[in-house]
C-alpha cells in the first residue's frame, strides 16, 4: 500500500514538474516529456504487459494537469510502450555500449510518437478550425529536435536516480540488463 | 526443431494476449477522448489537481528563479558594455523626462478618452500562474485560484495593466484553467482604437494572434492599438490587446487580416487577475 502512494505521489510530482516546471525553463515547445519517459523506463524494466496499470495512472494524471481529455495521453503512453517493448526484445543480451545506444533510440522512438500525436492533432484543429494556412511545416517541427536531447537527460537521469537511490525499481527484471548484472548495462 | 517451433508458439501466444491488451486499452481510451464524459471525470481531476497544487505553485516559482538565474549568468559578460550604454543613455533619458512627465497628463485624458479599462473599474481577483501548456503551443495556463475563491468559468483574466490574456475555461476548487487567447479555439470581439474598424482576434497556435474578420471598406493602419469592442458580452470593452503587424487580404479577398502584435508575453506570465465583476454594475 505504501509502495503504492509514494508511486502516485512520484507519478503527480513528476507530472507537476512536466507541467509547471520545465515549459518555462525550455524553448518554446521543447519542454521534455516527463512522464514518457518514466513510462519508458518502466517498459525497459518491466515490460509492457507488467506496467500497464502504471501507464494508466501516468496518463490519467497528465490529463487531469494538462486539462485535456482523459485517455488521451493513456493512449500515447499505451502505444510508446508497446511499441518499444515490442522492439526490445530484439536486443535482450547486447553488451554495455550497445544497449546505451538502444536504449537512447527508444528514447528517440518514444519521442517521434508522442510528437506524431501532437503534431496529428494540431493539424487537424488547425484545419477544423480553418486555420489550417497559419501553420508551416516548420512550425509543426518546431522544437522537436530540441526536444530529443532534453528527454534523453531526463531518461538517464531517472536511470541514474534508480542506480543511486533503487528504493523503488529494485525488483525488476530488466530486459535491457539495465541493472548491471553480468557485466550489461 | 521441436524447441523451436514451442518457442514460436509461446512468443505468438504472448505476444497475442499483448495485443490483447493493447487493443482494448487503445479501444477504452478512444471511447474516452470521442465520449468525454467531463462530469465523470471532473472531480478526479479536481482531486488530482488539489494534490498537485502545491507542487505545481513551487515548482513554477522555482523555474522562474532558475531562469532569471540562468538569464543573469548569461548577460555577466555584456554587463561592462551594457553598464557605459546605460550611463549614456541616462544623460539622454533625464532630458526626456522634463518631456515625458507633460505627456504623462495627455496620456491619462487620452486614455479616458479611448475607454481603456482601468484596474479600478472591475472586481479582480489576483492569482498566481502555476501552470502552463507543456506543448508550448501557448493555448492555456493554470491559475492557483478556483471555485472556492469565487472564480467561476468565463470570467476574463488580465494582467495588471489591463491586458486581456483570456477567460476561465474550467474552474476547480483550488485552481483554474484559463484559456489564453492566443489558443486558436478562442476568439475575441476587437476593434481597432484609432479607427474603429472591428474584428476578431484568433490565436494561431503559438505563433501570436491574428486579427481577422475585417472587412475591405475597414481600415486598419500598421502600429495601431487593438483592444476588445465590448461586443457579444464576453469581454467587456476596453481591454488591451495588442498592435496592428503586418496586414494581408484573406484568400478568399473579402476580409482583410492582420498580424497582431501582442501586449503581453504570454509564456511568461507569473500574476494574472480574473475580472469577477465590474466596479459600475455594484
Amino acid at each position: 500500500m505504501m509502495q503504492k502512494i509514494i508511486l502516485f505521489l512520484a507519478v503527480s510530482i513528476m507530472a507537476a514538474a512536466q507541467v509547471s516546471f520545465f515549459p518555462n525553463l525550455a524553448p518554446q515547445k521543447s519542454a521534455p516529456d516527463v512522464l514518457l519517459m518514466l513510462v519508458l523506463f518502466w517498459t525497459i524494466r518491466r515490460g509492457f504487459e507488467n506496467i500497464w496499470p502504471r501507464i494508466v495512472l501516468a496518463g490519467l494524471v497528465l490529463d487531469a494537469l494538462t486539462f485535456g481529455r482523459f485517455g488521451w495521453n493513456v493512449l500515447i503512453f499505451t502505444v510508446a510502450s508497446f511499441a518499444v517493448d515490442s522492439l526490445s526484445k530484439r536486443f535482450l543480451s547486447f553488451q554495455k555500449p550497445l544497449a546505451i545506444a538502444v536504449t537512447a533510440g527508444f528514447v528517440v522512438f518514444a519521442t517521434l510518437v508522442n510528437w506524431i500525436f501532437s503534431a496529428v492533432s494540431v493539424l487537424a484543429s488547425a484545419h477544423l478550425s480553418g486555420l489550417g494556412h497559419t501553420l508551416s511545416f516548420a512550425d509543426v517541427f518546431y522544437g522537436l529536435f530540441l526536444k530529443i536531447p532534453y528527454n534523453l537527460m531526463i531518461f538517464f537521469i531517472l536511470q541514474w536516480f534508480s542506480s543511486k537511490f533503487g528504493w523503488y525499481f529494485r525488483p525488476a527484471s530488466s530486459k535491457l540488463g539495465l541493472e548491471g548484472q553480468g557485466g550489461r548495462f | 526443431m521441436m524447441l523451436k517451433c514451442q518457442h514460436d508458439k509461446m512468443s505468438s501466444k504472448y505476444f497475442t494476449s499483448k495485443l490483447i491488451k493493447l487493443l482494448l486499452m487503445a479501444a477504452v481510451c478512444g471511447l474516452l477522448i470521442f465520449l468525454n464524459p467531463k462530469q465523470l471525470f471532473d472531480p478526479i481531476r479536481g482531486f488530482l489537481l488539489g494534490i498537485t497544487r502545491p507542487f505545481q505553485k513551487t515548482f513554477y516559482i522555482l523555474s522562474e528563479k532558475t531562469r532569471d538565474t540562468f538569464g543573469f549568468l548569461a548577460s555577466i559578460g555584456e554587463l561592462k558594455e551594457d553598464n557605459e550604454r546605460l550611463l549614456r543613455e541616462n544623460t539622454d533619458l533625464a532630458a526626456r523626462l522634463a518631456d515625458l512627465e507633460s505627456q504623462r497628463s495627455e496620456n491619462a485624458v487620452l486614455r479616458e478618452q479611448l475607454d481603456l479599462a482601468p484596474r479600478n473599474k472591475y472586481d479582480l481577483e489576483g492569482a498566481f500562474v502555476i501552470g502552463q501548456d507543456p506543448s508550448g503551443a501557448g493555448l492555456w495556463i493554470a491559475i492557483s485560484k478556483g471555485e472556492s475563491d469565487g472564480i467561476r468559468a468565463g470570467m476574463p483574466v488580465i494582467v495588471s495593466d489591463g491586458v486581456l490574456v483570456g477567460k476561465v475555461e474550467e474552474a476547480h476548487r483550488t485552481s483554474a484553467k484559463v484559456s489564453l487567447i492566443t489558443d486558436p479555439d478562442s476568439s475575441v470581439n476587437v476593434e481597432d482604437i484609432g479607427t474603429g474598424a472591428p474584428g476578431i482576434v484568433k490565436g494561431a497556435y503559438g505563433l501570436g494572434l491574428i486579427m481577422d474578420m475585417v472587412e475591405q471598406s475597414d481600415v486598419l493602419n500598421e502600429g495601431d492599438t487593438i483592444s476588445t469592442s465590448g461586443l457579444g458580452g464576453m469581454f467587456p470593452k476596453g481591454f488591451l490587446i495588442g498592435q496592428v503587424g503586418q496586414i494581408v487580404n484573406t484568400p478568399d479577398k473579402l476580409f482583410q487580416q492582420a498580424v497582431v502584435k501582442p501586449a503581453a508575453n504570454y509564456s511568461k506570465l507569473d500574476v494574472v487577475f480574473a475580472v469577477k465583476s465590474s466596479l459600475d454594475a455594484d
